[in-house]
Parts: structure tokens; C-alpha cells; sequence
């Protein structure tokens, strides 16, 4: 499970480059970042709600509980449907949109633990067995490359 | 118990002729995930693809992995229900990206939607512990193929 900010720098930076942007529209950059990141809104209300849990178990390897069916594949045909209402009024805000929430959801189905079929199947699924340095590693890599892309990007393009 | 949703009937010719051509391939003991990476990181690449050869390209090996991480699983016996859930939402997860870089086509946007449906028949599969899905990005690939050769153009 990536943090926030990593969310935000690498699925905002997919989004906006695959569909084209330039750096001046920042209206389309602006909804990259918001896409990219407001599902992690879930994990707070999870974390408020069951602080007695954590407060007892601790956040380290029990975060997967912190997040509701917006994390899942559920949030990810909600994320289709409504960028398949804003593709009939803007089609680059609906793929910028689009894109930074799908590649969120995948990046913490990828690097951590997580439900993907919840409701319908609560059976934990794990990709890689990663321990909580490794995870640390990868999120500091990984925004370590994004800010240098996001750099490269909004330079380029002055 | 870990039940794993069985193949219908009428997908039986097809993982034949792949069990033919499985028994033979040289598969290292990795991880199936992997697997799912490297197809899932394709997917997210073919966002960037313009040329229809690299598009081709790009399916064909987003398609040979998610044959190798099953045929990984099954010759060395590590199939199981988290596996096939993985292996389920890592395909969706693939069909999102490929069709939503193609939305701006027709033939993207009705296969954006069909992902859609697909996505509901993976949450039927695990219901009813049969599995069902429209195999969409081996259609996709053959429309692609037609369109470069002009045909239905």
C-alpha cells in the first residue's frame, strides 16, 4: 500500500501524459491529483471509526481493513461509470480521471494486502509477500522517480 | 475449504490446445504474480502506444503472461482461490487500460463497456463458482489485426 503522496505523484503523472495534457491545462492536472489521491479519504474514515482496533493491533500489516469497496474492484467500475459520464462532455478529463483512480486501486492491490472482489468475496488476496522496509523502499523510489517525471514534465513543457 | 471456479464446458477445446503447448514450455518456479506485474505494467504502457504494430505487440505479451502466471500455478501446484481472484481482477484491471486508451475509437468504447460487463461477470464467477468472462482483449487483438489489414475499413 503506497502513501498518499506517492499515490498522487505517480497515478496523476500516468494519467496526465498518457492523455496528452500540457503543463498550462492546469484544469486537467488539477483533476489528475484529486483522482489520483481522494480515495485514500476511505482509509481515515476506517481508521477514526475502528481507532480501539488499531489503537490495540497497531496500523503496521492491518491498513487492508482500513478500506472500503472504493478500493476495490467495485470503485474501479464506479471510477468506468463515471468517466463514462464525463466522456460525453470532456473526453481527456474523463481518461485523466479515469486512469488516476485505476492505477491507485492497483498500485495497493499490488503492493499490499486486499479484498479485490469484496462484496461478493472477502478472500485476501497478497501479489507479493512484501515486508513493511521493502514497502517503505518502493513508496520512497517511486516518488523519488514521479517528482523527477513530474520535473521533467512541467519543465519540458514551459 | 479453497474452491476454485471451474471452467465451463465450452472452454474445454481451448485449454486443451493449451495444455498441448503448456506441457512443453519451459516455466521457472517464480512467483505467478510476476506475471501479473509485468502484464499490468504492459497495460499501463499501452496508454502510450500510438503505432497499431506496438499495440499488437503489446497485447500478445499482456496475453502470453497471463497465460504463464496460469500455467505457473498449475505445474507447480500452487493453484489456489487467492490465486484465481489475482488472476481475475489483474485481467479486468489489464482490459481497463487497454480500452480506456482506445475510448477515443468506437470500437474502444464498446469495448470499454463490455470491460464493464466483464468486470460483473467476475463477481457472478466467484458467486456461483463458475467461471465466466467474455474474452475480450483476444477479440480486440483480432479486430486490431483486421483494421491494419484494411479489413472492415
Amino acid at each position: 500500500m503506497s502513501s498518499t503522496l506517492t499515490h498522487a505523484a505517480s497515478a496523476s503523472w500516468i494519467a496526465v501524459t498518457s492523455a496528452q495534457v500540457c503543463p498550462h491545462e492546469t484544469s486537467y492536472i488539477v483533476a489528475a491529483l484529486i483522482s489520483a489521491s481522494i480515495l485514500d479519504v476511505d482509509h481515515l474514515v476506517f481508521m477514526i471509526r475502528d481507532r480501539a482496533m488499531y489503537r490495540r493491533l497497531g496500523y503496521q500489516g492491518n491498513l487492508h481493513h482500513a478500506r472500503s469497496v472504493f478500493h476495490e474492484m467495485i470503485g474501479l467500475l464506479l471510477a468506468g461509470g463515471v468517466s463514462g459520464v464525463l466522456f460525453l462532455f470532456d473526453r481527456k478529463l474523463a481518461h485523466v480521471v479515469f486512469v488516476a483512480f485505476a492505477v491507485h486501486v492497483i498500485q495497493d492491490w499490488v503492493l499490499g494486502k486486499s479484498h479485490p472482489l469484496n462484496p461478493v468475496d472477502l478472500t485476501a488476496v497478497q501479489f507479493f509477500a512484501l515486508t513493511f522496509r521493502q514497502k517503505v523502499v518502493i513508496d520512497l523510489l517511486m516518488l523519488l522517480m514521479f517528482g523527477a517525471l513530474w520535473t521533467l514534465y512541467l519543465v519540458g513543457g514551459q | 475449504m479453497d474452491v476454485i471456479p471451474g471452467r465451463r464446458s465450452v472452454a474445454s477445446p481451448y485449454r486443451a490446445l493449451l495444455s498441448l503447448f503448456e506441457d512443453r514450455l519451459f516455466l521457472p518456479d517464480l512467483n505467478p504474480s510476476y506475471y501479473h506485474l509485468l502484464g499490468l505494467a504492459l497495460s499501463v504502457l499501452y496508454l502510450y502506444a500510438r503505432a497499431p504494430g506496438l499495440k499488437i505487440a503489446l497485447i500478445v505479451v499482456v496475453l502470453l503472461a497471463d497465460w504463464f502466471d496460469g500455467a505457473t500455478a498449475r505445474r507447480y501446484h500452487r493453484v489456489r482461490r487467492a490465486g484465481y481472484i489475482t488472476d481475475v481482477v489483474t485481467d479486468r484491471a489489464s482490459e481497463a487500460f487497454l480500452f480506456a486508451a482506445e475510448a477515443g475509437t468506437v470500437l474502444g468504447q464498446i469495448f470499454f463497456l463490455l470491460w464493464m460487463v466483464n468486470a460483473l461477470l467476475t463477481f457472478y464467477s466467484v458467486y456461483s463458482n463458475k467461471h465466466t468472462s467474455l474474452p475480450l482483449r483476444f477479440v480486440y487483438i483480432v479486430g486490431l489485426i483486421a483494421r491494419g489489414w484494411g479489413i472492415g475499413n
